[in-house]
């Protein structure tokens, strides 16, 4: 079954030859054939730059205590899907290891605009308002958003009329406050925004707030950690591109040559199924339509700023 | 009353919680110790400079005090972690948080001792300079011990306000004794961890407090 | 970067109008926060010295020591830590507190504090034969108090009044870690939303033409005093 789903990607790439590369990139010219990419796909990156050394550790923000995607346990380790696929991508890109710069939601994007940290893997929605700032790469991996109350009252939200008059939290400058902003006018309730997710659910168990909107893995996991919380309805928001719903990608700053080696190791990553492996003890097994199993063609996002469908290019498999 | 002292002094939770809580003290003694010695040393070296009333230097001085004790040091960290690598000045997380907690720190420190340099008499300046010692010479010697005598009560006060306002860092998600208590707390559903950042604080403030009391008593009994 | 990248990121004046509405209701929300701390911190810190200071038979030892220990705990204590202890700790003894009132229940507490120390140092810094003086002119000891001791301290405590109360207004900014709709919170709200940082560079100038005037002020009040003495 993974090896035709393998077989079908490689065709739904289409010709795969490689084009010219941007300057500062890699050393070596690929020459322009049609080749099966499994074999002639580049083993490993060599693109090196200023910004991004190759012999240094691969510097990344992420707002830590985002279970399941990147958080630390009670020693300090740091754990998590994100984390565990951003160590592959780190190897792939000839990277001794990964450097984890810990930043609240809010300041991550600015972050990297300071160059604090040369890219945010996890956990970004892409989003048309933020391509405006920076680069996305394809996206892999869906993230649907949804609202949690505590268990008592979970019966009581099934739909966004029903929060009017209550408090919903959020983490500052997530998706699901963007979509607040609006809704909270709408449908006439209070938007409360927290630093860290994990104050906004201690605030829902401390009953100080009514309601947490927040990414539905992450939601389930709480769920599972913390007795005394619900589920209580999926948020529908407008999919920003053609394909329907909310999904994740990769970020870089604009025009930062770094999202076509990103891209390059993300696709193979997804074609030789180790992205699929790592997904499957955290979310289980991989629907065939998800993002995770769908190359796109080209760099960036369909649909999103930046999205250059006709830059054809060789994956990265080991 | 017990479920009071599960609520906020559990010995379990505290020991789950001390290998977190230990990195953030060790974080924030390294963030206190180094801010107050910059702030001083800076503050210092600006009262002095003051002092020596050069025209063009002295409304930079103003300038650089009036603002930076205008702006509240949260803003500041904010600033100096975002836009400083613009210029190209990256500074990691406690990078940042020493340099902000310091030219915070040291344009208070400079308008104390601007005020303790001149409520040294001028007849000191002026016997010292006859007796054919340096400017810089007079001050090290002559000025700055009195000054530092007469403004060690604003200097404490000054100095515990720092550290209070050290905490701020915690925004930043640098590992310090705030932001790894809130941590813990979220770990064990336990407001334990607060509690103990808390105390691990009044024991390294309250001397300071007791500190100013001895200074405010002494300055009664003198007066 | 260049010039034309940090206008983009941090002068982008077509940004910081966006999200001038959400800073100016931030900016409404620490001024309502500020007058609720200055109003309740500075009578809580008068009732507390004259507490301490006055000769009165049923004002209690014990009572003078609690207050030394209240002003002494709450000096020492960092205000983020006892917000981040009042906003998420005391729910566990069961007491909950909106953002709003857990900010201005700790920064008030905080401010008496400073307050009682420093009118308390200004009432013992009155020269007691005054306070004999009246006395013996047939002033109970309330109407020595009011009428001639506390004037006096009030007027020598001026400049580190509105020094500390300056201080704390200040430090109300830190309220935003613990999700209070201040300045700074929209301003880092705007700054997620947008992805781009003016608004903080906004929110810092607001601030600073805020508090400027009131650094001025103070300086000019102690350099008076200084006079005076």
């Amino acid at each position: 079954m993974k090896k035709t789903l393998l077989v079908l990607m490689c065709f739904s790439l289409l010709l795969v030859f490689s084009c010219t590369q941007p300057k500062e990139a890699v050393e070596e010219e690929a020459p322009a054939e049609n080749v099966v990419m499994e074999e002639s796909a580049e083993t490993q990156s060599t693109f090196s730059n200023e910004e991004h050394p190759i012999d240094q550790p691969l510097k990344l923000g992420f707002d830590m205590g985002f279970i399941p995607y990147h958080y630390f346990s009670e020693s300090g380790e740091a754990l998590g899907f994100g984390i565990e696929v951003s160590k592959e991508v780190a190897k792939r890109l000839g990277r001794p290891d990964i450097d984890i710069v810990d930043v609240n939601w809010s300041g991550i994007f600015s972050g990297m605009f300071a160059g604090q940290y040369e890219a945010i893997l996890f956990s970004i929605n892409i989003t048309q308002e933020r391509s405006e700032m920076m680069d996305f790469t394809e996206p892999f991996m869906a993230s649907p958003q949804m609202l949690i109350a505590r268990e008592a009252d979970v019966a009581q939200y099934a739909a966004p009329n029903d929060l009017k008059g209550k408090k919903l939290a959020v983490s500052s400058g997530s998706v699901v406050d963007t979509w607040g902003i609006e809704a909270s006018k709408k449908y006439d309730f209070e938007v409360v925004r927290y630093d860290k997710i994990d104050d906004a659910v201690m605030a829902l168990l401390l009953k100080k707030i009514d309601v947490v909107g927040l990414n539905v893995s992450t939601a389930d996991n709480f769920i599972k950690e913390k007795e005394g919380l619900g589920r209580a309805f999926t948020i529908s928001m407008p999919a920003d591109y053609a394909l329907g719903y909310q999904a994740m990608g990769f970020a870089t700053r604009k025009d930062d040559p770094f999202r076509y080696e990103l891209e390059k190791v993300l696709e193979g990553m997804k074609m030789d199924g180790t992205l699929q492996k790592i997904m499957e003890p955290y979310f289980g097994k991989v629907s065939p339509e998800d993002y995770a199993n769908i190359v796109f063609t080209g760099y960036g996002c369909p649909g999103i700023r930046a999205y250059e469908p006709e830059a054809f290019h060789k994956p990265i498999m080991p | 009353m017990t479920g009071f002292a599960e609520n906020f002094f559990n010995t379990e939770v505290i020991a789950r919680s001390s290998h977190l809580l230990f990195i953030g003290l060790i974080t924030t003694f390294k963030l206190v110790i180094l801010s107050v010695i910059i702030a001083m040393i800076l503050g210092l070296l600006l009262a002095v400079l003051r002092n020596a009333n050069r025209r063009w230097l002295n409304p930079i001085i103003i300038a650089y005090t009036d603002i930076l004790r205008s702006c509240p040091i949260i803003v500041l960290l904010m600033l100096i972690y975002y836009a400083l690598p613009f210029i190209n000045i990256k500074l990691p997380a406690i990078g940042a948080a020493i340099f902000a907690i310091s030219i915070n720190g040291s344009a208070y420190y400079a308008e104390i001792f601007r005020s303790g340099i001149e409520a040294v008499s001028r007849g000191q300046h002026e016997a010292s300079r006859s007796l054919g010692l340096s400017y810089i010479q007079t001050m090290i010697n002559v000025i700055l011990p009195q000054a530092f005598r007469i403004v060690l009560p604003p200097l404490t006060t000054n100095t515990l306000e720092l550290i209070k306002g050290s905490a701020v860092a915690s925004t930043v998600a640098l590992s310090d004794l705030l932001r790894q208590a809130m941590q813990a707390q979220s770990m064990t559903m336990n407001a334990t961890p607060l509690v103990v950042a808390l105390i691990v604080y009044l024991i390294l403030l309250i001397p300071l407090v007791q500190l100013i009391h001895y200074f405010e008593d002494k300055s009664k009994a003198e007066a | 970067m260049d010039i034309a990248g940090i206008g983009h990121y941090f002068f982008n004046l077509d940004i910081i109008g966006k999200s001038m509405n959400l800073l100016l209701s931030g900016l409404l929300v620490t001024l309502q926060v500020a007058f609720f701390v200055i109003l309740i911190g500075f009578s809580t810190g008068l009732i507390l010295a004259l507490l301490t200071t006055v000769r009165m038979k049923y004002v209690g030892k014990t009572l003078k020591i609690l207050i030394r220990i209240y002003v002494d705990v709450l000096r020492a204590s960092p205000y983020l830590v006892l917000l981040s202890l009042v906003y998420f700790g005391l729910p566990f003894a069961g007491i909950n507190f909106s953002t709003f009132w857990a900010t201005v229940i700790t920064f008030s507490a905080c401010l008496s504090a400073f307050i009682e120390e420093n009118i308390r140092a200004g009432i013992e810094a009155v020269d007691s034969g005054q306070t004999e003086a009246s006395r013996s002119l047939g002033l109970s000891a309330f109407q020595t108090m009011f009428n001639v001791v506390l004037p006096q301290a009030l007027r020598i405590s001026i400049p580190t009044l509105t020094n500390r109360t300056v201080a704390i207004t200040k430090a109300l900014s830190m309220a935003s870690a613990i999700a209070l709709p201040d300045l700074l919170k929209q301003a880092r709200h705007a700054q997620g939303i947008f992805a781009n940082p003016s608004p903080l560079i906004a929110a810092a100038a607001i601030y600073i033409l805020l508090f400027f005037p009131f650094v001025r002020l103070i300086m000019f009040l102690e350099k008076r005093w200084r006079y005076d003495h």
